[in-house]
Formats: C-alpha cells, structure tokens, sequence
C-alpha cells in the first residue's frame, strides 16, 4: 500500500479517472437491533459460549470514498457495535474467544490507482462480490458469503493487493491476498492465496471465470483450491438467467482429526460442487423485481451425515474438549450444512421513491428448514432514511438447518444519515 | 416473347421502385435526425425529474457519456441514495451498478428506470434507425408550429424496445421533435417531447409523457455538454466496477 502510495504521489497516473464517479460519498447508519437466542443451536451447544438469552445492542456503519487525486481513491467502511447488555464471550472451559458489549471492526479500507486506461491498481481490504447469487454466491470462492450476512454492504473484505488489465475482449485481475488462518494473534500470514479473474462477452452471454489457490503455507494451514464460473443472459421479455458454479477442494485444514467431527474425516480429498440456477423477473412498468433461485451445496451433507455430525458435536461438548471447534467454526460457518435449497426473492420500489420494500425467502429442501428477511427502507428526504431489517429462522425438527442457527429471530430499525 | 418478359420486368421494377425509395428515405431521415444523438464523443450533465399528480417531484441528477451509436454510460450523482449507480451500454449490451453491494447485473433496456416513465433503454439506446423498418405517412404534419416528417417505425428485430413508433422529426433541419410509442395492438403507450434544441438540433428539453397513468410525466434536462475525446476504456464492465 505504501509503495502505491508513493507511486501515486510521484506519478498523478491517468487522470481521466476521476471524471467518472463522484468525489466524495459518506454515509453513516445506526441500528438498535434486539436477537433473542437459541438455547439448542448447532453454534452454541448446550450454551457452550455462556451468552445472554437475547442479544440487544447498536450497530453502526460508517462509509466514505474520497478522491485523493485525478488517478486515485481512499475508501472506507467499518462497522461498530455497542451492547448495554454485552459481556465477555467465553467457553465453559473460560477461553475468550471474544467480547459482545464493544468492538469496532475495519471492514474496507482501500486505495486504488489508475496507472493508464487499462492498468489499475488496488491495495487494502476489500469486499469482492463475484458471481450472480444473491441469497447464495458460490462462485465467490475468495470472499464466501452466507445467507446470514446481512447487510452484505457491512460485511469484512479481505486484505489484498489487485491488479486489473483491460482488453477489447475483456479484462483480468490478478489478487495476492495474504491468510491468517491458524495463525491466532499473530501479525504475520500464514501463507498466500493467489487468484484470478477473467471477464468476457460471448454473443449475448457475460462469462466470468474466477480461481483462488493457496500457497506459502505452512504446515497443517488451509489450503484452498476453488474455481468458479458464473454467467448471465438478459431476454428481450425482461427475464434473466444466471448461472454459478463452483468446485473445490476440501482442504487438510476441513478435517480436524477428531473423531468427535468424524463426518469431515470422511471427506478428505474429496472434490465438491456446487451450483446456483437462477431466474429474474423484472415486471415491465413497475419497479418490481422476482427472483427465483435453486442451489445445490457441494459442501453439504446428507441428513443421515449431519444427524452423525450433530451427535459428534454432542460428544464434544460432553468431553468439552472443544479443540477443533473454533476451526470448525472458522472454516464451515461461511459454508451452508444442507445440500439443496429453494430461494424466493421480491422486491418493490415504490414508483415515487419514497420506500423500497424487499422480502427474500430461503427452503431447504432437505429439511423442511425455511428463514424469511424482511427489508423496509423509507426515503424520509435527500438525506436520511430509515429502515427496518426482521429475519426469522424456523423449521419441521429440531435438525433443521435454519432452526438450529444461533439466532431464533433478529429486529432491527435503522437510520441513514447521507453526509455529503 | 423476349420482348414481353422484358416489358414484365420492367413493370415489376417500376412497381417496387417507388416503394423501396420511400421506404429508403424514411430511414434516411430517421438516421438523419438520429444522428445529432450518436455523432460523436460527448459527456450530458443532466437533471431528471420524475413529476406524479399530487406529488412531490422527484429529482436525481447524471453524467451521461456517449461515444457514437452504442456506447453509454451514465453515473448518477444525486440524491445521495443512488450516488454512484452507474448504467452502460454496449452494443446490444446494457448492465447497472449497484456500489452498495458491488454488483453488477445485466439488464434488459425495457427495465423501467428509477420509477420514471422512461425505460432504461429510451436513454441508452436513442437511435432508433436500427431494429425498425421506416414508412413516411405523412410529409406536412404539423407540431406546435413545425412542419414535419410523420414516420411510422415498426420492430423488426426481437431486441427493439417498441413495437411500433411514430416518429415527427422536422422538416427544415432533421431535428427530432416528438415520438409516439405503441404497442403491437396499436394501444398508445407514452408520448416523448423533444424541444428547446441547441445549435447541434440536440433537444435540451426531453419530456415522456404517459398514456397509461394520467397526469405522470418524467422531465429529462440536459443542462451542458462538453465534447470530449472519451476513451473506449471508460465504456466496460471494468470501469463499472471501479466505483467504490
């Protein structure tokens, strides 16, 4: 980042840059949220974290994007969390893994570069959002997200160094971006993910190849090995179909030895793949969006397998040797336990732009397991918008996926404050 | 018998004759007026204005970049909520930004925008000389005071946003000044009127009025344009994606 900085400084690069998006964004949210808690999730079992029943705090995130110059960009988004009722998070065996009453966390902050117009540049932590998903996105193979991270815009990035080329086909970009896993505490990486992305245009048909491949590592870290290929194709009746797809090997890091997560063992050097199917229709006159979506999770397991695997959990909470639970978590938390799910999603702008409404709903087949997330935002005036987030979990049994997530429900109300 | 196939074709051809140099004219003039669109490398700074009865308006404000026939991109810049969403078109192709989630997505040009009455293809695709076959119905039309070509326009092409247009485009210099669009049964749709022309005969004033919701209308005003070399770069995927 510094050698960037230096760079921009003593070359003012291509200037046309600038021209195109605005100066200056900034933009502040703050959001009481209340989350009562399951007392049986898969996440916290048998209380394992000794948490509250409920969860209340405020979250806030701030964002700005500011131009240095003609040629570059600082862009900023860390979120923030103060709860009244927090404490220290903490496993029955008195090992913090982490504190629930204060934290403030650097999710983006970047710095990008416009060497020439077909050269950039960018150094720092970002959010890369690859692929077409928007309840799932398997094709982000090097930035997962899961169904419940929301809102996506306040989720952490990852640090890296980009380079972008431009062609008349297309473009390419190469990422180095460094991996702390199984490095608790320490500053330096434990190794180095390398990947690629590659954009084109086949007749009507947008293409996108992504790949990530961990090396320098050392012993006994994750290693990943992911590829992923997502598409899009737009009809002249405002129907759009996408296409993700991702395969990956499962890493040494995915099976702790431990008998208690034998369910993991079995699948070592396994190649998985996953798919996303998806269907858009925008309805011509009105700001209405529905999307349909089917996902089939390479990463999940059969119900027979999860039963085995929640009752390993179970093994290891009596033993409270919880070891490779954290691993476990770290690892597996981005990745859904289900193979096969239907997704739901609508959204309606209102004609005169006052409020956006969005309900997404997400059944997995497999379990009879469904969660539903409610978005209202209210455009109050240029400046400030208030909003409301409401996600409910709920499921046939108690192995259904959704039911056994750490949070029963969550309420959230909201306000934007757009500073410049 | 050589001398009456001769005389047959000669009839056939003086027959079809009038038909193709009508039929070529018409495009002509649509291409004629079109061109003060897409002749060039130019960036619009514009206002648009969304207007419903009993309502407050709507404002949102854009850059427009245009490089000849398909090339565009627009970036708007006001209110704050949609700061930095940014359209493009290229080719046939149209995507949208959303720098909120980072997304891009492909989109059909008959997408409404933001609410409006216009589709996002009225803006990113305004040369209509293309994806219609072009009939003259009337060369005398008169609108508020301008004597005009009335040209009838009919899809050709699966990708064309109508499916029928009327088009007046003035007499006197090929400024476009108003287009009717209809759906294939002939229901009128919404009305687009082009006025308060520069020196380019490029209308500053572009306002679509519906046929379908009484009393809405959507106000499009260009406040400058700059001409500017713009480079091809600017017109990618890649340049979306470089917004925060």
């Amino acid at each position: 980042m510094v050698l960037l900085i230096v760079l921009c400084c003593l070359n003012n690069g291509y200037s046309a840059f600038a021209d195109l998006y605005e100066s200056n964004y900034s933009r502040l949210d703050f959001e009481p949220t209340f989350s009562p808690l399951n007392a049986n999730s898969i996440f916290n079992p048998n209380n394992s974290l000794n948490l509250n029943e409920f969860v209340f705090g405020i979250r806030s995130v701030s964002r700005f994007y500011n131009t240095i110059n003609d040629s570059s960009h600082l862009y900023f988004n860390g979120y923030g969390w103060v709860s009244p009722f927090g404490k220290e998070v903490k496993w029955k065996t008195e090992k913090t893994i982490g504190n629930d009453s204060l934290y403030y966390l650097v999710n983006e902050l970047y710095f990008d570069y416009v060497y020439s117009p077909s050269i950039y540049w960018l150094c720092g932590q970002k959010r890369e959002a690859w692929g077409n998903g928007i309840l799932w996105n398997p094709a982000n193979v090097i930035d997962p997200q899961i169904l419940y991270d929301r809102p996506i815009e306040a989720q952490k990035g990852r640090i890296m160094v980009r380079n972008e080329q431009s062609y008349d086909w297309g473009s390419r970009d190469i990422y180095l971006m460094p991996v702390f896993l199984n490095s608790e505490g320490s500053l330096f990486p434990s190794g180095v993910d390398l990947a690629f992305k590659i954009t084109g245009m086949l007749n009507d048909l947008e293409i996108n190849v992504g790949g990530v491949q961990t090396c320098l590592t050392n012993n006994g870290v994750r290693k990943t090995s992911a590829l992923g290929v997502w598409m899009s194709r737009v009809y002249p009746n405002n129907l759009t179909f996408t296409a993700d797809y991702r395969c990956a090997f499962l890493s040494p890091y995915l099976y702790p030895s431990d008998d208690d997560l034998n369910e993991n063992i079995k699948r070592k050097d396994q190649l998985s793949n996953s798919v996303l199917l998806g269907l858009s229709l925008r309805v011509p006159y009105k700001n209405i969006t529905i999307r349909g979506e089917y996902f089939y999770n390479g990463w999940g397991y059969t119900l027979q397998e999860r039963q085995n695997f929640i009752n390993g959990f179970n093994k290891m909470n009596n033993t409270q040797n919880y070891s490779n639970y954290q691993k476990w978590l770290d690892v597996y938390e981005p990745y859904l336990l289900s193979q096969n799910y239907l997704g739901f999603s609508f959204l309606y702008s209102d004609i005169l732009g006052i409020y956006d409404w969005q309900f997404q709903t997400a059944y997995g087949i497999d379990d009879q397991s469904v969660v539903c997330f409610n978005n209202l935002n209210v455009h109050l005036n240029d400046k400030i918008d208030l909003y409301n987030r409401i996600m409910i979990n709920g499921g046939k049994n108690e192995y259904s996926e959704f039911k056994q997530q750490i949070y029963n429900s969550q309420f959230a109300i909201g306000i934007s404050f757009y500073l410049i | 018998m050589k001398k009456s196939i001769l005389t047959a074709y000669v009839f056939m051809f003086c027959l079809l004759l009038p038909a193709v140099s009508a039929e070529d004219n018409a495009g002509r003039i649509v291409g004629q007026a079109d061109k003060n669109f897409s002749n060039g490398s130019f960036i619009f700074y514009t206002d648009f204005i969304v207007c419903r009865p009993g309502e407050k308006d709507i404002n949102y404000s854009m850059k427009n970049y245009i490089k000849g026939k398909d090339k565009m991109l627009i970036i708007f810049t006001a209110p704050p909520r949609v700061q930095d969403q940014a359209l493009l078109r290229k080719g046939d192709d149209q995507w949208i930004y959303f720098p909120d989630i980072k997304k891009t997505m492909k989109i059909s040009g008959r997408q409404q925008l933001l609410g409006s009455d216009f589709l996002y293809g009225d803006i990113l695709s305004l040369d209509l000389s293309n994806g219609y076959k072009a009939s003259i119905v009337d060369d005398t039309a008169e609108v508020n005071g301008d004597i005009c070509y009335k040209i009838n326009l009919s899809s050709t092409s699966l990708t064309a946003l109508y499916d029928k247009v009327t088009y007046y485009i003035r007499k006197d210099d090929y400024a476009p000044i108003k287009r009717e669009f209809y759906t294939k049964s002939g229901i009128k749709l919404k009305t687009l009127i082009l006025n308060n022309h520069d020196i380019d005969h490029i209308p500053r004033r572009w306002e679509m009025f519906s046929a379908l919701q009484k009393g809405s209308s959507t106000i499009m005003l260009i406040k400058s344009i700059k001409k500017k070399d713009i480079p091809d770069n600017y017109f990618s995927l890649e340049y979306l994606r470089r917004g925060r």
